[in-house]
């Protein structure tokens, strides 16, 4: 009975596993060359203002220096909308988060959007500046990059809830307007900006 | 995905090789009390617990594993207690199944707490397969059952907890995450 009992709990869980693999494997090559995916942004304009979720967002503090900028800290951004991205390069969800970070850039650079990403690796092999630096050119991420490698910042924003990817938004008056762990949310996001780019033209 | 999961893998792994003829029972224990523990910190319910605490907890867990043979009760608390380790110090990549339960957990956490063991429980199967294998082919179990699978799993559970104790568990595991990408 008990061998019954295993052999079926084996044959399911075997099964569950190819096809967990499989979408995974599906959805890794979808992201890769999908924009069917990837929302209209100008579509997906919030018809209301978006929630003020801390009245002052946290700063970057103690980093590890910066990567493609001259900016030293967040102020150097305020009267801007500021996107701020924990990630780091090896994650596969932080990766499929680039295309919509890409999309609103390409979209809204000029029109007052500025995108932080703080890289905060998540393994040791993932926190030398040369390899964050070639990554970033790989995955087209022209933003600049404030290097966490102690998690300083990751622990000081998210406290024991540190999860990669997290994204913020953080409006013109220094106040966070969206916060989101994970993958998702890109046209909430996208509405996000965009509302808040048009509240301040 | 597996560098991800290997803050969970690892552990679990400790779990499975000292958990001798209970194997699937300690990792059921690991994998409920580590989906309990992630839940708590992903619903603010808890924060990150003491160093000493989580060593102390690892070291614990580790020696009550060694006795499963001897019986239910360590087989459980052992795997129960690197499961309170695991799920403290899991720091996973998120995608949109996981995105789902850790953004609505500090608002409706006693929804999210099925979801969160379904998800737990889902990236622990392999764990769960290799631990089945030794009850339908007989053979595999008496190797399993060798020494040196104990040997192996006690120098894992060493590891864990200088690691822990060193504050270099995430370089530990890194060497892992490395293993599994290449």
């Amino acid at each position: 009975m008990q061998k019954l009992l295993a052999s079926v709990a084996l044959v399911g869980l075997a099964g569950a596993i190819v096809v967990t693999l499989t979408r995974a494997d599906n959805d890794g090559a979808a992201t890769a060359a999908a924009p069917e995916r990837r929302p209209t942004t100008t579509a997906a304009v919030a018809a209301s203002a978006p929630p003020v979720l801390a009245a002052e967002a946290n700063q970057l503090v103690d980093l590890d220096g910066w990567l493609q900028t001259d900016i030293e800290s967040l102020d150097d951004l305020r009267g801007n909308v500021v996107i701020v991205q924990f990630w780091t390069f090896g994650c596969i969800n932080c990766k499929r988060t680039l295309p919509y970070l890409q999309e609103l850039y390409a979209e809204h650079a000029g029109a007052g959007l500025e995108i932080v990403g703080v890289h905060s690796p998540e393994f040791t092999f993932e926190a030398d500046p040369a390899a964050i630096a070639a990554a970033a050119e790989e995955l087209g991420v022209t933003w600049p990059i404030a290097l966490d490698t102690r998690q300083r910042n990751f622990f000081g924003w998210q406290g024991s809830r540190g999860y990669w990817p997290r994204t913020y938004v953080i409006d013109q008056q220094g106040q966070v307007r969206f916060d989101h762990v994970g993958e998702g949310k890109y046209e909430e996001l996208a509405a996000t900006v965009e509302f808040l780019l048009e509240e301040s033209a | 995905m597996l560098p991800c999961a290997v803050g969970l893998l690892y552990p679990g792994l400790i779990v499975l090789l000292l958990g001798a003829r209970r194997r699937v029972g300690a990792l059921t224990a690991f994998a409920v009390v580590a989906a309990v523990a992630a839940w708590m910190r992903a619903s603010d319910l808890v924060g990150r617990p003491a160093t000493w605490l989580l060593v102390l907890l690892a070291l614990i867990g580790g020696g009550l594993l060694t006795q499963s043979p001897k019986g239910w009760l360590p087989a459980l608390g052992g795997g129960g207690l690197i499961g309170v380790v695991a799920g403290a110090t899991w720091m996973p990549c998120v995608g949109n199944e996981l995105a789902s339960i850790l953004n609505n957990a500090p608002t409706r956490p006693l929804e999210e707490l099925l979801p969160m063991l379904v998800y737990v429980f889902g990236v622990t199967s392999i764990l769960f397969v290799v631990a089945l294998i030794p009850i339908v082919f007989e053979p595999i179990g008496r190797g399993l059952d060798h020494e040196a699978v104990t040997l192996i799993g006690g120098g894992l559970a060493v590891a864990l907890v200088i690691a822990l104790a060193g504050g270099v568990y995430n370089d530990l595991l890194s060497e892992f995450a490395q293993l599994s990408v290449r």
